[in-house]
């Protein structure tokens, strides 16, 4: 008896040790993958050691630029580097800043983010844009692919563009992309909102015009409820008191019962710390009646912020709310209050143990003025 | 030169190294811990002269340091001093953090020789 005696197992036989072969070079192919990774990383460890002690002493006067710019001559110089320097930037200024500058400019740095613009990954071009972003100049030739592409992209590279437009950008440039961006439905929050402060830091007298631009927007029927809440937010955080009479306008008009709580709850926040009393009546209502426990939440907050006995009643009322956020933003209004006794207040949501918990948890806050928001 | 020892609990390793680095330099007696929870058992080993405090750190945070020293009593009669360095600069936190025993408040980012400058008031305070 022979392994093989017919056409169709030699057949078989091919294909199985093909098969096998092909396991033993994939596999071996992974190794190497694995193994060529893993010594970049240590590569970029150890240059990243050899960097950090270079930075500091040039960060801190002690050695020239040149000594640093000697040694980093290959990408992998350039990116080890940038991952040191990089988290400096949020904590220097000063001469210590001026120096990490000239470092992050140098002509290296620099033409290996140029050229991760047009790399295959936006990823990789957000991070390159973030890079041009933080320099201190930008030829007047290179904005308008930044303009270009703030416009197109995932959200990630257009935040990412756009901030640079914010940094180097023109007035025009600047206005263009805002409105793009505050248009763009797809920009988290955050974003949104950082983008608007970064534009108010070009100046008083160019922000003026952007306020309006802001303002319109709220009022205008083109933006979805939540878009408008972001922009009431930006307001705020701006503290741009000129919008009052436009927000409590706003106020006046919105829907208790809309879709979305989002709106109600931006403008609750914005006028309460605004100071606008005038939303008092409208609050109270709100307290007790809108169906978003998010919207009961910011008005049992605001209560505490006007810090009036008007509202004691109401609070008391509040710490029954079958929300337990309610309960707590309510407690801790009434703690802020003067002359108010959380201990003679009582609360059906809560078992006495629970509520005495939380008239415990909440009374040190209102030793620090005004809450932040939870 | 200066024997005091100080303490910086920063989770940022650049900041922290070039902040030891310029304090070293001046000659005092630095050591770096990033996480809130070794710091505070550090501090309440070593008892170190003063603390350079960040808010955000992995483990407790800056602020629950300064509760948890202040119940052990070490803020007492000015045995340490704290310096909170953060990048919030908020109203809020900021009295938040000297109602908790920071002397000194110091918001990134910041100019290198002004830190300097004030840390170095803080150390001759204490010692008159």
């Amino acid at each position: 008896m022979t392994w093989i005696d017919t056409t169709a197992e030699w057949i078989l036989t091919g294909i199985v040790s093909g098969l096998g072969l092909l396991t033993l070079l994939s596999v071996a192919l992974v190794l190497g993958v694995r193994y060529r990774l893993h010594r970049i990383e240590s590569r970029k460890k150890e240059l990243r050691n050899q960097f950090s002690d270079r930075v500091i002493q040039y960060i801190s006067g002690d050695l020239p630029l040149e000594e640093i710019q000697n040694r980093a001559r290959r990408k992998i110089d350039y990116i080890s580097l940038m991952e040191v320097i990089a988290p400096l930037g949020n904590s220097l200024d000063g001469e210590e800043e001026d120096r990490l500058q000239s470092l992050m400019a140098i002509e290296g740095i620099r033409s290996h983010y140029r050229h991760r613009l047009y790399h295959g990954s936006m990823n990789e071009q957000a991070k390159a844009c973030l890079y041009f972003a933080r320099l201190e100049s930008l030829p007047e030739s290179a904005r308008p692919l930044f303009v270009q592409l703030a416009n197109e992209g995932t959200p990630h590279r257009r935040y990412a563009a756009a901030q640079t437009v914010m940094v180097h950008g023109s007035l025009d440039q600047k206005k263009e992309v805002l409105h793009q961006m505050v248009r763009y439905p797809l920009l988290s929050s955050m974003a949104t909102i950082d983008l608007v402060i970064n534009f108010t830091r070009f100046g008083e007298e160019y922000h003026q015009e952007e306020m309006i631009f802001l303002m319109d927007e709220i009022c205008s029927d083109d933006l979805s409820d939540e878009r408008k809440a972001l922009l009431v937010q930006a307001l705020g955080e701006l503290s741009y008191f000129h919008s009052l009479p436009m927000l409590l306008t706003c106020f006046s008009k919105l829907d208790p019962d809309g879709t979305h709580p989002d709106l109600q709850v931006a403008m609750i926040q914005v006028l309460a710390d605004f100071g606008a009393e005038e939303i008092l009546p409208d609050l109270r209502k709100w307290g007790l009646n809108s169906r978003f426990s998010e919207v009961r939440v910011a008005a049992a907050s605001a209560l505490g912020d006007f810090q009036s006995n008007h509202s004691v009643a109401l609070l008391k009322w509040m710490v029954n709310d079958p929300d337990f956020r309610v309960v707590r933003e309510a407690a801790a209004s009434l703690a802020r209050i003067p002359g108010v006794d959380l201990s003679q207040v009582t609360s059906h949501t809560l078992d006495p143990e629970e509520w005495d918990d939380l008239t415990g948890e909440v009374q040190p806050e209102s030793d620090n003025g005004k809450r932040e928001r939870t | 030169m200066s024997d005091k020892r100080i303490l910086i609990v920063e989770d940022e390793k650049m900041t922290a190294r070039l902040l030891v680095y310029r304090l070293k330099a001046l000659g005092y007696d630095v050591t770096h811990i990033e996480n809130g929870n070794d710091a505070l058992e550090w501090t309440l080993r070593e008892r170190p002269d003063l603390l350079i405090l960040d808010v955000m750190l992995p483990g407790l945070s800056g602020f629950e340091i300064l509760e948890k020293l202040q119940e052990s009593g070490e803020l007492a009669n000015g045995k340490l001093d704290v310096i909170m360095l953060t990048t919030k600069n908020r109203s809020e936190d900021i009295s938040r953090g000297f109602n908790l025993g920071a002397m000194e408040y110091i918001s990134k980012p910041f100019k290198m020789d002004e830190f300097l400058l004030r840390l170095n008031r803080l150390v001759e305070t204490s010692d008159s």
